[in-house]
């Protein structure tokens, strides 16, 4: 048997002559490659994940268009039968559901997660099994909700799923239980990659490439990125609250015991409306990178970009109410979410005259990446026009729920994501497959989208404003509907042998395309210095930049790159390694190192889907047997991540010698842990929100006949976790002195001190003289109390593994990234019950 | 030390406008929710509704700390671009002229963001 060591000499050995190029090439191809056959599975390269998150995203875009093709059929003719209305609300559910969760939002992510490092030069994302991970856990969500078909329950509340209509009392079947789990599956998948994406962003750049240099689809996910981090943990806990409440009988949305329907429409649309802008974004993101290029100029307006691309991030957050505007809430608060709503034209069209002002300066050629651009400038600025009407509240009442709304959401979206991922999906395809696609064959593609798309949507402006309500599976003849309605269904065929047609045109360009050579449009970033199709290790060396267009502007740059003279150029150490650099500066700061290909991503996302399976069949010795083996494989993880015998100081090429991760203050790790508790803290304020709506919507909170326990065990409690602290403090102190021993007897007290605050906590669950099916105060109070606890074992695990991993001398004086990552969660945890403590003993004492 | 001689570096200053607007948004409508619930519209003090009243404090406050990020961001890029002339393509001179001009416009538009809606309270009663 071979070792990979024996395989890179070999390969040098054999090219013998080769130029030095060709060797580095062997060699990282060694490092880097991924095993072929079954074990192609255990991949985590970024360019392997990112396709797979590319096609899935493309089979589900194929499967939910099926189920809106059979839609458009049932409503060609009034009165027809095709599908009866069960079926129909099953497929217009499930149609939204697809598009939004397992098309929309992956297949971007997927973009990001394939380009992202080929356009700031690095060689791969930072936590690469968690990459693999996330893909995982997005196909196992999308065959979740898919197999749903099978059992005849598909889900059938409508894409968010209001309640009552979807509790446990009016949707008393599985369907509603595999949204909630499925799409809570799929959305650990979008939050795992925001994290990774943002890391990546901020600390990987190559040399020299400052804030003001990224590339624009950088700073497109950058900020998406950070918008998935504050919106997704609000659905997340909207669907944890939902989920709860069908299967144990808890309170949060019931009217009758203390709960409020609209407090899912909060939560919902706190997610929802920033969905909106994380589709768009990334998509705008493309089309900043594609518009450049092809108008042979760099793009008007950067700063002007960025300032917009940060103000949608923001003011998105200010727009959910909009989608509420008939459920009664006060004049004067409408108009906060209407200014906000209107508010968002202003960089979004700062973005588009950028555009345009770049196209007008620049010497554009309409090749089909520019072609579906010129469309999204067609359609999507209709839909934003049509979006600033809706954001009228008079107007909004009259058209509510109207196929006018189902007009202006297709526009902003598929003008908004789907012509600009074509665009894009154009534009890259030499570096996927190597060769170059038929200018002459996708023209047709486009035009049948183009005027498809128009045919379709264009005549729901009028069905709509003719009354035609949305999720109607029919409609009387007569009502001045009838030939809208089959126009529509028409135009829905047109496009639907676009879309087919530019899939057949990707496939066949695989088959047939010419030869692509490096560069093929002459572009200015990064992703271009590479060789298409792209090597796994992306870059020889890694080049520093001096512009915002580096192919533009150094001329050198790639023959440099590939003869191995810039940083990290020596394959010598055998591991795979990117440079880590300073967030604005882009200046290096350390050595990172990280993992090859493995099954250890598969293996931790099998027993979650087995957890999740549990959830859904209410057989919680499953739900349990897999939470267990969740938390095996990922202790498993995170022990295979060190690599004890690194030196603490690397040369990473140019004379520069760099620390490695572990001993660098500013390790990917740690970025990461901290995104991570902000994710948390996004989703534990949900959790306090859903408590402070519910009180300004009671009458009386806590409820009257509720007395207020014994405070000693709570006041115990608290000096308890507060001592924890201390001690975690301490610990942290001897092991960065060096006492070892001591730091690790700290992590035993800590843990002591952890375990008697779960006992505590525990009983004084038990004094509680409430319980949680009773009102939605209780509900509530051990909702949270169980969030926190939760929080708490974790903290105790983590303790536990720095504990051994101080123990077998992972963690050293220089290695402190470990105690570091592991002390700020315990704190955070602390803290959070601070606040729990705070909502549930003394707020209602202020009452 | 006055305002302008205040520096916030990088992607701090480059958000801080956003931040305030959204801590904001959050603050009145909690407020005006709350307000409203909780019957603290019955009262007046000057002949105002105290929820009136209490949004337009907020707004002011608002507009005072974003109009400050703004001065401090025109400020920075100001000293940015003339540090800088002789050196026009070093890195940190053309960084921080970036990062001076984009806090100014984000405080900016965040400022003409808190203006919009915030406006509505001085014609729309708080409750209705």
């Amino acid at each position: 048997m071979t070792t990979r060591d024996d395989t890179a000499a070999a390969t040098v050995a054999d090219t013998g002559g080769a130029d030095r190029s060709s060797r580095l090439h062997h060699r990282f191809e060694a490092i880097w490659g991924t095993p072929p056959g079954i074990a192609r599975l255990s991949a985590v390269n970024h360019t392997s994940i990112g396709i797979r998150f590319i096609v899935t995203g493309f089979v589900f875009f194929v499967l939910g268009g099926l189920l809106s093709m059979l839609m458009r059929v049932q409503l060609a003719l009034p009165e027809n039968d095709v599908l009866d209305e069960g079926i129909y609300r099953q497929f217009f559910t499930m149609h939204g559901t697809t598009m939004m969760f397992l098309f929309a939002v992956p297949i971007l992510e997927g973009f990001a997660v394939y380009l992202i490092p080929k356009m700031i030069g690095t060689r791969d994302l930072v936590f690469p099994r968690l990459s693999a991970f996330g893909y995982w856990c997005y196909l196992f969500g999308g065959i979740f909700l898919y197999s749903s078909f099978f059992f005849g329950s598909a889900p059938d509340g409508g894409w968010f799923m209001y309640v009552p209509l979807t509790d446990a009392q009016f949707s008393p079947g599985p369907n509603t239980d595999f949204w909630l789990i499925g799409v809570t599956f799929a959305e650990v998948s979008a939050v795992a990659a925001a994290i990774e994406l943002i890391v990546a962003i901020l600390k990987t750049r190559a040399p020299g490439m400052s804030l003001d240099r990224m590339p624009l689809f950088a700073w497109y996910i950058l900020i998406t990125s950070f918008m998935i981090i504050f919106a997704f943990p609000a659905l997340i806990l909207g669907s944890i609250l939902l989920e709860i409440e069908r299967a144990f009988g808890f309170v949060f949305f019931d009217a009758g015991r203390g709960g409020h329907p609209l407090l899912w429409q909060h939560l919902f649309w706190i997610f929802g409306h920033p969905e909106v802008y994380i589709i768009f974004l990334p998509a705008a993101g493309m089309l900043s990178m594609i518009i450049p290029t092809f108008a042979r100029r760099p793009i008007a307006g950067y700063t002007w970009i960025v300032l917009s691309v940060i103000a949608i991030g923001f003011l998105s957050f200010g727009l959910w109410v909009h989608h509420m505007f008939t459920v009664g809430i006060p004049q004067l608060a409408l108009s906060f979410f209407a200014a906000a709503s209107m508010a968002i034209a202003i960089p979004t069209g700062i973005q588009i005259f950028a555009w345009i002002a770049t196209l007008w300066n620049g010497r554009p050629v309409v090749t089909i990446p520019l072609l579906f651009v010129l469309g999204v400038f067609f359609i999507f600025v209709l839909g934003g026009l049509t979006g600033v009407m809706l954001a009228l509240v008079p107007f909004n009442w009259q058209v509510h729920d109207t196929h006018f709304v189902v007009a202006h959401l297709h526009y902003v979206l598929i003008g908004g994501m789907v012509f600009p991922l074509f665009a894009g999906l154009y534009y890259w395809l030499p570096l996927f497959s190597g060769r170059r696609y038929s200018e002459s064959l996708g023209r047709a593609p486009f035009w049948l989208m183009f005027i498809g798309f128009n045919v379709t949507f264009l005549p729901m402006h009028l069905t709509g404003l003719l009354g035609m309500p949305r999720r109607v599976h029919t409609y009387a003849e007569g009502l001045g509907w009838d030939w809208l309605n089959l126009v529509s269904t028409i135009g829905s065929f047109l496009l639907a042998a676009g879309i087919a047609l530019v899939l057949l045109d990707v496939i066949l360009h695989f088959l047939f395309g010419k030869r692509a050579h490096r560069n093929p449009w002459n572009a200015g970033t990064l992703e271009w210095a590479i060789e298409a199709p792209v090597p796994t290790y992306n870059f020889i060396s890694i080049p520093r930049v001096q512009g915002r267009d580096p192919l533009w502007s150094q001329a050198e740059l790639v023959n440099k790159m590939n003869r191995g003279e810039l940083f990290l150029g020596n394959p010598d150490s055998d591991q795979r390694e990117l440079l880590g650099t300073n967030t604005v500066t882009g200046e290096p700061e350390s050595v990172i190192r990280i993992s090859k290909s493995t099954w250890i991503p598969l293996l931790t996302a099998l027993p979650l889907a087995l957890f999740f399976f549990g959830l859904l069949a209410r057989v919680y010795v499953l739900t349990a047997i897999g939470g267990a083996l969740v938390v095996v494989a990922a202790l498993v993880w995170l022990w295979t991540t060190g690599h004890r015998q690194a030196p603490d100081i690397v040369d990473a090429g140019c004379g520069v010698s760099l620390p490695i991760q572990y001993a660098s203050p500013q390790a990917p790790g740690w970025w990461a842990v901290c995104f991570t508790i902000m994710a948390d803290a996004v989703l534990y304020s949900s959790l306090l929100f859903a408590y402070f709506f519910l009180w300004t919507v009671s009458d009386a909170w806590p409820p009257a006949d509720h007395s207020p326990g014994s405070l000693a065990f709570p006041l115990i409690g608290i000096v308890v976790l507060l001592a924890s602290s201390a001690v975690v403090v301490w610990a942290a102190r001897c092991g960065r002195e060096g006492a070892s021993v001591r730091f690790r007897y700290g992590q035993l007290v800590a843990l002591v001190l952890g375990f008697a605050f779960l006992v505590l906590q525990t009983l004084m669950l038990l004094d509680f003289d409430m319980r949680p099916q009773q009102h939605a105060y209780a509900s509530l109070v051990y909702t949270i109390v169980g969030f926190h606890l939760v929080h708490i074992v974790i903290a105790m695990l983590m303790a536990g593994f720095v504990f051994f991993r101080s123990w077998f001398g992972y963690i050293t004086v220089s290695r402190q990234l470990e105690t570091r990552v592991s002390s700020i969660f315990w704190h955070y945890s602390v803290f959070q019950w601070l606040l729990g403590f705070g909502v549930i003993y003394l707020f209602p004492a202020m009452l | 030390m006055t305002l302008s001689d205040y520096r916030l570096d990088g992607w701090r200053g480059v958000i801080s406008g956003f931040v305030i607007w959204a801590a904001y948004f959050v603050v009145i409508y909690a407020y005006l929710s709350v307000g409203c619930e909780k019957g603290l519209s019955d009262a007046e003090l000057l002949g105002v509704n105290t929820v009136t009243l209490g949004l337009v404090a907020i707004t002011m406050a608002a507009l005072g700390s974003i109009g400050a990020l703004g001065w401090v961001g025109f400020a920075s890029w100001r000293a940015a671009a003339r540090g800088n002339s002789e050196d026009e393509k070093t890195t940190a001179g053309t960084r921080n002229r970036f990062t001076g001009l984009l806090m100014m416009m984000t405080s900016g538009l965040a400022l003409l963001s808190t203006i919009l809606v915030g406006f509505p309270v001085l014609l729309l009663h708080p409750c209705q």
